[in-house]
C-alpha cells in the first residue's frame, strides 16, 4: 500500500491525464446503455487506473540513505567527501567574501553619503552667492538710482540721519546751476550796456571839450589882434590929426573884435553848459551804474556762495555712494570667488562619483556574480552525487545581465586567497577633505594649498 | 598680460581658471587633454602653463617632462593644479620640472597671487 500511496504522491500531477485517457473510449457510451451498467464500469475504472500507476508507471527513486543495506562505494563515499569540503570552502569563502563586500559596501554607501553632502552643500554656497550677489547689485544700482533721484526731507537716514533739506537729484542740480549761471551773465550783460551809454556819454564830453579848446585859440588869436591894434593906435595916437581917419578904422575893428569876443563867450558859456549837463548825465549813469555793478557783485557772490556749498555737499554725497558702490563691488567680487571654489568642489566631487560608480561598483557586482556561478557548478556537482534525478539542479540564482562579468574566484581546491583578489578598491582622492571656504579664509590654508618649488 | 595655457580634462575646472585669470587681463587658452597641449605649445608660445596631474592618456607630470624638454619651454612657469597634496607626488612633480604645487580646490586670489610671483 505504501509503495502505491508513494506512486499517488509522485504522480499526483499526471493522475487527472491517466483518467481522462482511461475514461473517454467509455463516456461516449453512457447515453446507450443501462445506468447500473455505467456504474458498474466506473468502479472498475479505479482500479484500472490505480493498476496502471502502479503496474506502467516507473517506481520513483528511493533515497539513499546511510543505514541503507546497499553498500556505498569508497569512491563516492570520497567524492562525496570532496564535494562537502569544496562546499564547505566555498561557503566560507563566500562569507568572507561576502564580509569584505559588505564592509566596501559600507565604505561605498559613506563615501556616497559624504559626495551627496558635499555636493548639497556646493549647491546650497552657490545658490547663497547668486542670491547674495543679486542683491547686492539691486542695492549699488539703488545707490546710482539715488544721486539720480530727489529725495524728499528726512529721506535720506543714510546721512547720520540728520533731517536735510530737499537735496535735488543731479539733473535738477545741474539745471540749478545753469539758471543761475544765465542770470549771472545777464547781469554781466546789463553792465556791459550801462558801459556803453557812459562811453558814449564821455564821447560827447571830448567833442565838447575839443570846441572849447578850439574857441579858446580864437580867443587866443583875438587876444593876440587887440594887442596889435592896442599898440596901432597908441602909435596912431601919438600921430597928428591927418591919422584920424585911421584911428577911426582902428575903433571899428577894435569894436568888431570886442562882438567877436562877446560872441566867443557866449558860445563858450553855451558849450560850457553842456559839458556840465553832460557831466552830470555821465555822473548820474555811472551812479547807476556803480549801483547795479554792486548789486550785481553781491548777488553773484551769495549766488557762487550757494553753489559752492550746494556742489561740496553734492559731493560728497556722490563720493558716499560712490564708497558705497565700490565696498559692494569687493563684496560681490568676494562671493564671485566663493562661486568658484565651490563649483569645484562640485566638480571634484562629480569625479568621485565617477571613479566610484566605475571600479567599485562593477567589481562587486561582478564578484556577487562570480560566487554565484561557482555555487550553481557546485550544487549541481552535489546533486549528481547526491544522486538527485538526472539534469536536476538546484535553482540557480540570477543576477542582472547589466554588470560584466569578473574574473572568476579561485576553486576551492586551490586556496582561500581569491578572497583578496575579489575585494574592491574603492579610490580614494587624495588631499580632498573638505575645507569650507569661508571669506579670506582660504588665506589660512593658502600656505598648505600652494607650494613654490 | 600674460598669454596662459590651462590643461585639465575637466570643462568646469578649466572654465574657472580661465574666468580667473581672464578677469584678471590675462589671455587665456584651453586644452583637454596632455595630447591637445602638446599640439597647442608647438603653434603659440606661451608665458605660463597650469595643468591638472591626473588626466586620460598624457598625465601632467608627464605633460611637464615632455615641455622642459622642448628649448623654448625649458624657463617658462609651469604649475601644477591638482587635488593631490601628497609629498611624494609634489616630489615627482618637482622632479619633472614643475614650478609649483596648488592643491584644488583653489582661491581665486592665491592664484592669481601666485602667478604675480611665477611671471615676476
Amino acid at each position: 500500500m505504501k509503495p502505491l500511496l508513494a506512486l499517488l504522491h509522485v504522480y499526483r500531477s499526471k493522475l487527472v491525464v491517466i483518467g481522462l485517457i482511461l475514461l473517454v473510449p467509455w463516456a461516449w457510451a453512457l447515453a446507450f446503455v443501462p445506468w447500473w451498467v455505467s456504474l458498474a464500469s466506473l468502479a472498475l475504472v479505479v482500479p484500472a487506473a490505480l493498476s496502471f500507476v502502479y503496474f506502467v508507471l516507473p517506481a520513483p527513486q528511493a533515497p539513499r540513505r546511510v543505514n541503507d543495506s546497499e553498500n556505498i562505494s569508497n569512491e563516492e563515499i570520497a567524492r562525496m567527501r570532496e564535494t562537502c569540503t569544496g562546499m564547505n570552502e566555498l561557503l566560507a569563502e563566500w562569507l568572507s567574501v561576502s564580509q569584505k563586500t559588505q564592509a566596501n559596501l559600507e565604505e561605498l554607501k559613506r563615501q556616497l553619503h559624504e559626495v551627496i553632502t558635499d555636493t548639497e552643500s556646493s549647491v546650497i554656497d552657490i545658490s547663497n552667492s547668486f542670491r547674495a550677489i543679486t542683491g547686492k547689485t539691486r542695492t549699488q544700482m539703488d545707490y546710482a538710482m539715488g544721486l539720480l533721484q530727489t529725495k524728499q526731507q528726512g529721506e535720506d537716514a543714510d546721512f547720520d540721519g540728520d533731517a536735510v533739506a530737499k537735496w535735488l537729484s543731479l539733473p535738477d542740480y545741474i539745471r540749478a546751476y545753469e539758471e543761475l549761471l544765465n542770470s549771472i551773465t545777464e547781469r554781466l550783460m546789463r553792465f556791459s550796456s550801462g558801459s556803453l551809454d557812459m562811453v558814449k556819454q564821455q564821447g560827447k564830453v571830448r567833442e565838447s571839450a575839443i570846441m572849447v579848446v578850439d574857441l579858446l585859440d580864437e580867443v587866443r588869436s583875438m587876444a593876440r589882434q587887440i594887442s596889435m591894434l592896442a599898440l596901432s593906435s597908441s602909435v596912431s595916437a601919438g600921430g597928428t590929426l591927418t591919422h584920424q581917419k585911421e584911428f577911426v578904422e582902428m575903433a571899428d575893428k577894435i569894436r568888431d573884435i570886442s562882438d567877436n569876443a562877446n560872441d566867443l563867450n557866449r558860445r563858450i558859456r553855451e558849450y560850457l553848459d553842456s559839458i556840465r549837463d553832460e557831466m552830470s548825465a555821465t555822473h548820474g549813469a555811472m551812479n547807476k551804474m556803480a549801483d547795479e555793478a554792486r548789486e550785481a557783485a553781491k548777488q553773484a557772490k551769495a549766488d557762487v556762495a550757494q553753489l559752492t556749498v550746494t556742489m561740496m555737499m553734492k559731493t560728497q554725497e556722490v563720493a558716499q555712494t560712490l564708497e558705497r558702490i565700490n565696498a559692494l563691488g569687493q563684496e560681490i567680487e568676494r562671493d564671485i570667488n566663493n562661486i568658484i571654489v565651490a563649483m569645484q568642489f562640485q566638480d571634484i566631487n562629480q569625479q568621485k562619483l565617477e571613479r566610484l560608480k566605475g571600479p567599485v561598483l562593477n567589481e562587486v557586482s561582478g564578484t556577487i556574480r562570480t560566487i554565484v556561478d561557482e555555487t550553481n557548478v557546485l550544487s549541481k556537482k552535489l546533486n549528481l552525487q547526491v544522486g538527485g534525478p538526472p539534469g536536476a539542479t538546484l535553482r540557480p540564482f540570477r543576477v542582472a545581465a547589466s554588470t560584466p562579468p569578473a574574473k572568476p574566484l579561485a576553486m576551492p581546491a586551490a586556496s582561500g586567497a581569491s578572497a583578496a583578489e575579489a575585494k574592491p578598491q574603492p579610490e580614494k582622492v587624495q588631499g580632498e577633505r573638505k575645507q569650507r571656504p569661508t571669506n579670506g579664509a582660504g588665506d589660512a590654508d593658502s600656505d598648505n594649498q600652494v607650494e613654490l618649488f | 598680460m600674460a598669454l596662459i595655457l590651462a590643461v585639465d580634462d575637466s570643462t568646469t575646472m578649466r572654465q574657472m581658471v580661465s574666468f580667473t585669470l581672464t578677469n584678471a587681463g590675462h589671455e587665456v587658452v584651453e586644452a583637454r587633454s596632455g595630447d591637445e597641449a602638446i599640439k597647442l605649445v608647438k603653434t603659440r608660445k606661451f608665458d605660463l602653463i597650469i595643468s591638472d596631474v591626473n588626466m586620460p592618456g598624457m598625465n601632467g607630470i608627464e605633460l611637464i617632462r615632455t615641455l622642459r624638454a622642448m628649448p623654448e619651454y625649458k624657463f617658462t612657469p609651469m604649475l601644477m593644479l591638482t587635488t593631490e597634496s601628497q609629498a611624494d607626488r609634489k616630489q615627482e612633480g618637482k622632479s619633472a620640472g614643475a614650478t609649483g604645487w596648488i592643491v584644488k580646490p583653489f582661491n581665486p586670489e592665491v592664484l592669481l597671487s601666485v602667478l604675480g610671483k611665477v611671471l615676476g
